[in-house]
């Protein structure tokens, strides 16, 4: 008679159960994590930021996993929770990743959970973990999280803190598994449901990831001081006049032949080729970074970058008669590609959607260099013309970007 | 240049600065640093005494076993088991997290249509739990016509259907848990049907005659709450209240302990109703009325009550669950503590869409008295005769008066 007197016993539970619609809630389980980026101290996009993660999770919500009550006598002590915590941290550390690429270096973009003490919340007693990593910044971090998906279906993490100077605030499950990290930006509107962006359908996935990284290079090239002063070295000897007079260039002594260019629709042809050079050369070495098929150390190409701005500025004072500019901004092009950062790439492109976010960046990049060089153009109209020119604009700011680049090269090789 | 920034839309930082402050609520945390390591940090909820004691191990071994993957095919009825004591859990401490728990036992079942029957109304159940109404009734409909002997389904249907304030649909839903073979539980089912529909004299007597077939104590305690529940109906308050503290005393149970403070409550017994309050488990329920206890007290601790009321809808919404679900506790909490008449009205009314309880149908027109809105008094009265639904606290103010004089 077992199984009826199971489904008695059971009836009884649940038709005292049912027969309430009291609401119980308070609210499902949740664990907290705060992210922050500390301030990058060099005006350096490609260098990689200093993230603090901290992770709070509930003693009773770890006790499912990890038997923090060790004794099962429902009390969990600060004796247990000490003597379960190298199990806790191991269990973190497998469940709430950052997802780099394998060869990434150990101690770089990744977390490793230490203990961090016990803080008390609505709903109880949280155990607290820290880490620490360096990753590189301006750029969205993959977080991939799993704990509790066989033990909670309404377990959620909620992540806020700030990154990049803007607020983070977004929402995942475990059964999403993973969830893109950024700063909350034009697209705020999405991060109430943040989490939700993995679930999103492969169609718009494509045509997110194109528009998410098409931002994210554009804003890579706008806050990279030495992306923008290499532009400047390459543009500064371009007369560039938005009037349709042509102007007449002095004949100046120091700015013999060659190294200038004749006004008028040559120039922006100049320009257009230089510019586009550029973005070619930095999407060959930024493709074949993120597949993996060459690995670039930043510890040669932050100062190789420095040097290039130095190089490019010094061709304006010394015009080298052989050399091609655009040929110049393709091979220099190349270096700034591996400064890119695109060795993160990878993990941070959502699964499959990698080739459509290489596209969007690069674009981005490109639009971003437009955008910077239209600035300059217009900034430059008061400029242009004057028959101090020469002598101030192109061969006083190319000295002053060899002095900036000589500073920058100093800073990244020490 | 290089301080440019894509275009944010207004829209977008308004609901960055809402983001924000709901953000700031719910991070609050205080560090804690215990001294020594007897210190309790936690207390558990008893039913983890029941595992094995497990000394901790090293860290490498477990790790590999917590990671892996569960047995290759999952036991339905260990997880029939596991969902049970988790939905068990949900109920005796109000702590919604278990309820997540539950689904998570369930899940290689979860939604599945070839689920096995027993794991289907338990989702249902879970369901109902969280107040997911519409796909609690679904999953028992479809779960029912694959096997219409299923005692259990059609307790979970019924008490829906009451829920909803369908009677004559939960009288067949009690008629076929009697076809099922259970006795007892169509018993108590129809009666308390009946009860709600007004014949309050018979379901006393037919639950008094339950009453004395069976000695379990929490059969008794369930018996005794459905008794204090139909003499409340009855008006008939000081037998209620009698009711209740017999339920309470044979096994205690968070619903009955509410539903007893608030007959104290409603009858002017506050002190009485915030000692039963004491002992209960801060679930939103239980925090609500103490505060209206406070209130009604002159103390002012009311109002931090208030303030975490607010904080836990905060954290709701920050998590991504829809507070709405919760409507009965945010009318009352417009309509005890806020004293907004016209607000509580709106979240009473649509309240009213979720569920039909008496206590629904109560706020709703309290409500309506505070707002002064006559024609919603009307419209809500005139939904209590369509349902069929006989409540003395539900009457027009004359007539509890002369209730109370017979």
């Amino acid at each position: 008679m077992r199984p009826v007197w199971t489904l008695i016993r059971a009836g009884w539970l649940l038709a005292f159960a049912l027969t309430c619609s009291l609401a119980l809630a308070h609210k499902g389980s949740d664990a907290y994590l705060d992210v922050q980026q500390s301030e990058p101290a060099t005006p350096n996009a490609q260098a990689a930021g200093d993230f603090r993660f901290l992770l709070a999770v509930a003693l009773r919500d770890l006790d499912q996993v990890v038997p923090i009550d060790a004794n099962a006598d429902a009390r969990v002590t600060w004796g247990e929770a000490r003597a379960a915590t190298p199990q806790v941290l191991a269990l973190l550390n497998a469940t709430a990743r950052l997802d780099t690429l394998p060869a990434a270096e150990p101690g770089e973009c990744r977390l490793d959970w230490q203990a961090d003490g016990l803080e008390r919340r609505s709903d109880g007693v949280y155990f607290r973990a820290a880490a620490r990593a360096r990753c590189p910044s301006g750029q969205a971090l993959r977080l991939s999280y799993a704990l509790l998906k066989d033990q909670d279906s309404t377990h959620r993490l909620l992540v806020a803190g700030r990154m990049g100077g803007n607020d983070l605030l977004s929402t995942v499950s475990p059964q999403q598994g993973s969830l893109l990290l950024r700063p909350a930006d034009g697209n705020a509107a999405g991060v109430a449901a943040g989490g939700l962006q993995a679930q999103a359908g492969l169609a718009s996935g494509r045509w997110s990831a194109l528009r998410d990284y098409f931002g994210l290079g554009m804003h890579h090239l706008l806050q990279g001081y030495d992306h923008l002063a290499f532009l400047l070295a390459l543009v500064l000897p371009l007369q560039l006049n938005l009037r349709r007079r042509p102007v007449a260039l002095p004949a100046s002594p120091g700015l013999a032949g060659a190294g200038m260019r004749p006004a008028g629709r040559a120039n922006w042809l100049a320009l257009l080729r230089t510019v586009t050079a550029f973005t070619i050369g930095h999407s060959i070495t930024l493709m074949l970074a993120t597949f993996g098929l060459t690995n670039a150390s930043p510890a040669w190409v932050e100062p190789a970058i420095a040097l290039s701005i130095a190089v490019t500025a010094g061709l304006n004072l010394r015009p080298v008669r052989w050399l091609r500019m655009d040929v110049l901004a393709l091979v220099f092009g190349m270096v700034h590609g591996f400064g890119f950062a695109g060795l993160l790439l990878e993990a941070a492109a959502p699964g499959g959607l990698l080739p459509w976010a290489l596209a969007g960046f690069n674009l981005g990049v490109e639009a971003g260099q437009l955008l910077a060089v239209a600035g300059w153009v217009l900034v430059s109209q008061a400029l242009v013309g004057r028959s101090w020119y020469g002598r101030v604009v192109v061969q006083g700011g190319s000295v002053l970007l060899i002095l900036l680049a000589a500073w920058w090269f100093w800073q990244r090789v020490g | 240049m290089s301080t440019f920034k894509p275009p944010v839309s207004l829209k977008a930082l308004g609901l960055m600065a809402l983001l924000a402050t709901v953000q700031l609520s719910c991070l609050a945390a205080t560090a804690l640093q215990p001294l020594r390591d007897d210190d309790v940090l936690e207390v558990l909820p008893t039913v983890t005494r029941s595992r094995p004691v497990q000394p901790v191990a090293q860290p490498a071994a477990p790790t590999a076993k917590t990671l892996a993957p569960g047995p290759a095919a999952p036991d339905p009825a260990v997880a029939l088991a596991q969902a049970r004591q988790a939905v068990s859990v949900a109920r005796q401490t109000g702590d919604t997290r278990y309820w997540g728990r539950a689904q998570a036992a369930l899940a290689p079942w979860w939604d599945r249509p070839d689920a096995p029957v027993d794991l289907a109304v338990l989702q249902a159940t879970v369901q109902q739990g969280r107040h997911e109404f519409a796909a609690s009734r679904a999953v028992l409909a479809a779960a029912l016509a694959r096997v219409p002997g299923h005692a259990q389904g059609w307790l979970n249907l019924a008490s829906l259907e009451r829920l909803s304030a369908r009677y004559p649909e939960a009288l067949a839903a009690c008629d076929a848990v009697a076809r099922a073979g259970q006795a007892l539980y169509a018993q108590a089912c129809r009666l308390e049907t009946e009860s709600l529909q007004g014949q309050h004299p018979q379901a006393a007597q037919g639950l008094d005659a339950l009453l004395r077939q069976t000695q379990d104590a929490g059969q008794r305690s369930w018996l005794l709450s459905l008794l204090a529940e139909s003499l409340e109906r009855a008006g008939r308050d000081a037998p209620a209240a009698d009711a209740y503290a017999r339920s309470l005393a044979a096994a205690p149970d968070l619903y009955t302990a509410i539903a007893y403070s608030d007959l104290l409550l409603r009858t002017g017994k506050t002190r009485q109703a915030l000692q039963t309050l004491a002992s209960l488990p801060d679930t939103d329920a239980v925090v609500l009325r103490r505060a209206a206890a406070w209130k009604r007290l002159g103390d002012a601790r009311w109002k931090d009550e208030r303030q975490r009321l607010a904080e836990r809808v905060d954290e709701l919404r920050r998590r991504g669950d829809d507070p709405a679900l919760h409507g009965r506790e945010l009318a009352l909490v417009a309509l005890w503590l806020d004293g907004d008449g016209p607000r509580a009205l709106q979240l009473a009314r649509s309240n009213l869409q979720l569920q039909r309880e008496p206590l629904d149908w109560w706020a709703a027109l309290q409500s309506a008295r505070l707002a002064g809105d006559g024609a919603a008094l009307v419209d809500i009265e005139k939904a209590i005769r369509a349902a069929g639904l006989r409540d003395a606290r539900l009457a027009p103010a004359g007539a509890v008066a002369a209730g109370k004089t017979r």
